[in-house]
């Protein structure tokens, strides 16, 4: 049997310790190997393979965020001031967490501490939510890899608090163009086609299996990612109060439940904090078994109702070696390696304490409870194992077979370090400001129609179940014939009960590389905006961030990420809606053969949640009945910046769209009340392609057509291009039956409201502007343009 | 490929009426490569079964486990790398340290069965190409592109 092997670092040079991280694949920096020999030095030995790795693992950038923390010296040079400013920035994370401190909302009940982030629901239960990214094992093997990548935010949800129910899988993907010529292809990546195939399929076949509705999402594609996919997977889940705390005291058993150990994954924690290039080991690939997971979840709700176990946490990246670490940090524990179940027996201690491997959960258990739980996992057929137990003595101690193969004071471990000082720099983009001329505006419509990004994503969306578990109210997709797009999904999670919660995301990098700032503000409102759209709350939603970004150690590229964040923290406070968890997926970039780097175009993912009393006062996009009138709330003002229509047309040039928070704060707050009360036939916010592209979809969903007098959009009227097309936040289409107009109106009386036409019983689009008629185009074709663009 | 055990093999493929959706969305794929002279692709289950096994039993183990009888059909043979294919065809399999999940449920499954001889299964699939003028390296092509990952899956390309 394999024991752990000593590693000559206290007599190490410089090169000689930057040669050891790199050889171990450790991605360890010079300062942390030589705080590494410093610790050994004082202690007086070297450190076995096992300690490196799960120091390697603990500080990496995956699991430890450590550019996140770090102090940023940002020198910025923007219009105002037009010299260079610099200052110091105590850290991204404080800037985020300060957004959810400053707004004290009571109902936030567990913020960035534990795996997910918690807020009530009714009386007796809250909801957790967790968005977590898998973009590099996606872009190996993207049908594991988005597999695994399901199953592990799943994962985060069954180990949040003391484990929670998950009732709602969301998913958004971006990929490069999917009529990429193959022969431009270069040589070290998959074809985008067979990225977006294998990672749909490993989304649909994990969380179909698990018996969890998948039913929100978004996909995006653009030629930024060709070499870095990027795969967000979200889990909504379902816990009694009680169950939110954990608490691990010395003498607790630790057991390990659910998969056995291989050397799947191997690396994963430290290999994400790297860029992809084309020599990569198999080792770093996880394959899922989700069934094995359902049979952990079934069992762990028993247990928990049983109050069998004390404390819970999964497996992800970093393995045994973060789970029970963390666990352990304040306490103490002693493991005992030979006890893991393993898939094959030539595994190395360090091997089983680092490796990935899928479908696995850690519990702390008192141990007069084992026995019980024992039965109850016996019972669900699933396997586990008693792996040492919790002290108190600070230290974790790890053996194998009567061998110590490690020895780490927890302190040191997770000793709060100095960590260098990151330079960022950020320019403002100066763009010119354009409104293209002569285009004919049926034509772009019906291309934006077709615009991959714009169009109808049924392909995708069917394969996932999103019924299952029967409580999804408003669905993916709405209308007669099931062919609308639907802002939010809506479930009612406890049976019986009325109460539900709303569930929507937001996501545009065309505007970030406009400006980054900007579109931190413009995500937040987007998905706000579809929460509200669907009939949530504004006032009781709350936001998760999930940053993806290219090579941070750029200055330039960290400039962006940082304006970005800032965005985060002023929007979100303007908006007033706090975060409650997040995660940052960085180096996203790939390194070309002759050794050139492409970087993904960063990204910002904010996915909303929020809780209503009574699903029945929700709406969804389709139109309901010829003859009703159509609003427009919100300005539309000259936002064409990182348009659909300029990405169409591809003129990089425009003003990205301006949010403001808080005009727009009021017509959500009202729209929210009108829906409340029965006013509003059917709404669907303006996003992607603008208000053209809305109007259109919610006829899509419907088969009736519209009459929009384009005259009556803004107030001073603009470039006709501008009003159909333009991205202004904050919009929405309403759509008001004749005997609830003067009440609707009433509601919006002082704010942005504005009659712009009526349903129609041909499926037609009719747009007039100034008495002349603009646009006019076929219903059908519109459909047949925006449903068949995806293929499979 | 010098990594297959020996001992047998279970191919298991859709009846030949019924609609396969799987051959038809490779073939889709195949098409949208560039390969218009393919015609038709047959997609099938196979198991390497190997260890404490004989004919009886892995006759068994298709007849209760594997085989859906109603929607397939199953043929069994003795592995062989030499086996003489009728049409091109190329056989993918996960590499000897991957995962191999449906292998696991498998075995798990032969043990419910009461069967406590030591099985050993692993998975892979068979792509049966018809169509004209077909090449050898077309199908390398294929495999690398469409059907395997090289990270994960090793493949054998017979019958050509």
């Amino acid at each position: 049997m394999a024991r752990a092997e000593i590693i000559e670092i206290c007599t190490g040079d410089d090169e000689k310790l930057l040669e050891i991280s790199k050889k171990g694949l450790l991605s360890l920096t010079l300062d942390e190997m030589k705080r590494i020999q410093k610790y050994f030095l004082k202690i007086g030995r070297n450190p076995t393979d096992l300690e490196l790795e799960m120091i390697a693992q603990t500080w990496s950038e995956h699991c430890f965020h450590k550019l996140f923390k770090s102090k940023i010296e940002f020198t910025e040079v923007n219009g105002q001031t037009a010299k260079p400013v610099t200052h110091i920035i105590p850290s991204m994370f404080s800037m985020i967490r300060q957004v959810t401190e400053n707004l004290k909302k009571n109902w936030c009940v567990s913020v960035f501490k534990d795996n997910a982030g918690i807020i009530n629901f009714d009386d007796t239960n809250c909801v957790c939510f967790k968005v977590e990214t898998h973009n590099h094992p996606s872009a190996l093997e993207p049908y594991g890899g988005a597999g695994t990548g399901i199953g592990g935010v799943i994962r985060d949800i069954l180990g949040a608090g003391l484990g929670a129910k998950p009732i709602l899988n969301t998913d958004v993907f971006c990929f490069g163009p999917l009529d990429f010529p193959h022969e431009n292809l270069d040589p070290g990546i998959f074809h985008p086609k067979r990225l977006f195939k294998g990672v749909v399929s490993g989304v649909r076949d994990y969380g179909n299996r698990m018996g969890i509705p998948t039913a929100n999402g978004a996909i995006l594609f653009d030629p930024g990612y060709l070499y870095n996919i990027l795969v967000y997977c979200g889990t909504v889940g379902i816990m009694p109060q009680w169950a939110v705390e954990k608490k691990v005291e010395p003498g607790h058993l630790i057991v390990v439940i659910g998969g056995k150990t291989g050397r799947d994954g191997i690396h994963g924690a430290t290999f994400s904090s790297a860029s992809l290039e084309k020599d990569i080991p198999t080792s770093v690939v996880q394959i899922g078994n989700p069934i094995i997971e359902k049979k952990v979840l079934d069992a762990l709700m028993i247990a928990r109702d049983r109050k069998l176990y004390s404390a819970i946490t999964d497996c992800g990246a970093g393995g045994l070696s973060s789970a029970v670490g963390e666990l352990a940090q304040h306490c103490g524990a002693e493991v005992h390696l030979e006890n893991v179940p393993l898939k094959y027996q030539d595994l190395k201690p360090w091997e089983i304490w680092v490796s990935e491997s899928q479908e696995r959960m850690v519990l702390a258990v008192p141990s007069e409870k084992f026995d019980q739980l024992k039965k109850v996992l016996e019972d669900e057929d699933v396997e586990y194992a008693c792996i040492g137990k919790f002290t108190s003595t600070k230290k974790i101690k790890i053996y194998h077979q009567n061998d110590i193969v490690g020895e780490l004071d927890l302190r040191w471990l997770f000793q709060k370090t100095e960590l260098p000082v990151q330079k960022a720099y950020y320019e403002e983009r100066k763009m010119a400001d354009i409104i293209p001329e002569n285009i004919n505006v049926e034509e772009v419509l019906l291309q934006l129609l077709a615009d991959p990004v714009i169009a109808s994503k049924e392909i995708v969306v069917r394969q996932y179940d999103h019924e299952v578990q029967s409580h999804t109210i408003v669905k993916p997709f709405s209308g007669i014939d099931g062919k609308g797009p639907s802002d939010a999904v809506v479930i009612a999670p406890v049976y019986g009960s009325y109460r539900g919660i709303v569930v929507a995301c937001g996501i545009n990098p065309w505007y970030g590389k406009v400006d980054p700032y900007l579109m931190a503000g413009c995500c937040i409102d987007e998905a706000m905006r579809n929460i509200v759209a669907c009939g949530g709350d504004p006032e009781k939603t709350a936001v998760l961030d999930n940053f993806c970004w290219g090579k941070c150690d750029d200055p330039v590229e960290l400039g962006k990420l940082v304006k970005c964040v800032q965005g985060c923290r002023d929007f979100a406070l303007a908006y007033k809606v706090p975060f409650i968890s997040g995660k940052d997926s960085l180096n996203n970039f790939y390194t070309k053969e002759d050794g050139s780097i492409v970087s993904i175009p960063g990204t910002l993912l904010i996915s909303a949640i929020s809780v209503i009393d009574d699903v029945r006062e929700t709406t969804s996009s389709d139109l309901k009945e010829s003859g009703n009138h159509i609003y427009i709330l919100g300005e539309t003002r000259r936002h064409l910046g990182g348009s659909r229509l300029l990405n169409l047309l591809n003129f990089e040039a425009g003003q990205c769209p301006v949010p403001e928070p808080e005009l727009t704060l009021k017509i959500m707050k009202n729209l929210h009340r009108a829906i409340k009360q029965g006013l509003v036939k059917s709404c669907h916010d303006c996003s992607e392609g603008g208000m053209a592209v809305a109007i259109s979809e919610m006829m899509i969903g419907s088969g009736y057509g519209t009459e929009i007098y384009l005259e009556n959009v803004a107030e001073r009227t603009d470039e006709p291009v501008v009003l159909l097309f333009s991205e202004s936040q904050g919009r929405f289409i309403v759509e008001v039956d004749q005997a609830h107009i003067d009440k609707f109106e009433k509601i919006f009386k002082n704010l942005p409201c504005r009659r712009i036409g009526r349903v129609t019983p041909d499926f037609r689009l009719k747009i007039f502007y100034k008495g002349k008629n603009l646009l006019e185009i076929d219903g059908e074709l519109m459909k047949k343009t925006w449903c068949g663009v995806l293929s499979w | 490929m010098e990594n297959l055990e020996k001992s047998y093999i279970i191919e298991i493929g859709l009846k030949e009426n019924l609609f396969d959706a799987f051959g038809n969305e490779i073939l889709n794929s195949i098409k949208e490569l560039g390969f218009d002279n393919f015609e038709k692709v047959f997609v099938y289950d196979v198991y390497n079964v190997y260890g404490d096994v004989s004919l009886q039993l892995v006759r068994q183990i298709t007849k209760n486990i594997l085989l859906d009888h109603v929607a397939h059909n199953a043929k069994i043979y003795k592995y062989n790398n030499k086996k003489d294919e009728k049409m091109p065809c190329v056989e993918v399999w996960y590499k000897k340290q991957v995962t191999d999940p449906v292998a696991m449920t498998a075995i798990k499954a032969i043990k419910d069965l009461g069967i406590k001889n030591d099985v050993k299964i692993r998975c892979g699939k068979k792509y049966v190409f018809s169509g004209n003028n077909i090449k050898k390296d077309m199908i390398r092509q294929i495999s690398e592109k469409i059907l395997a990952n090289t990270l994960i899956h090793d493949y054998i390309i017979k019958g050509i």
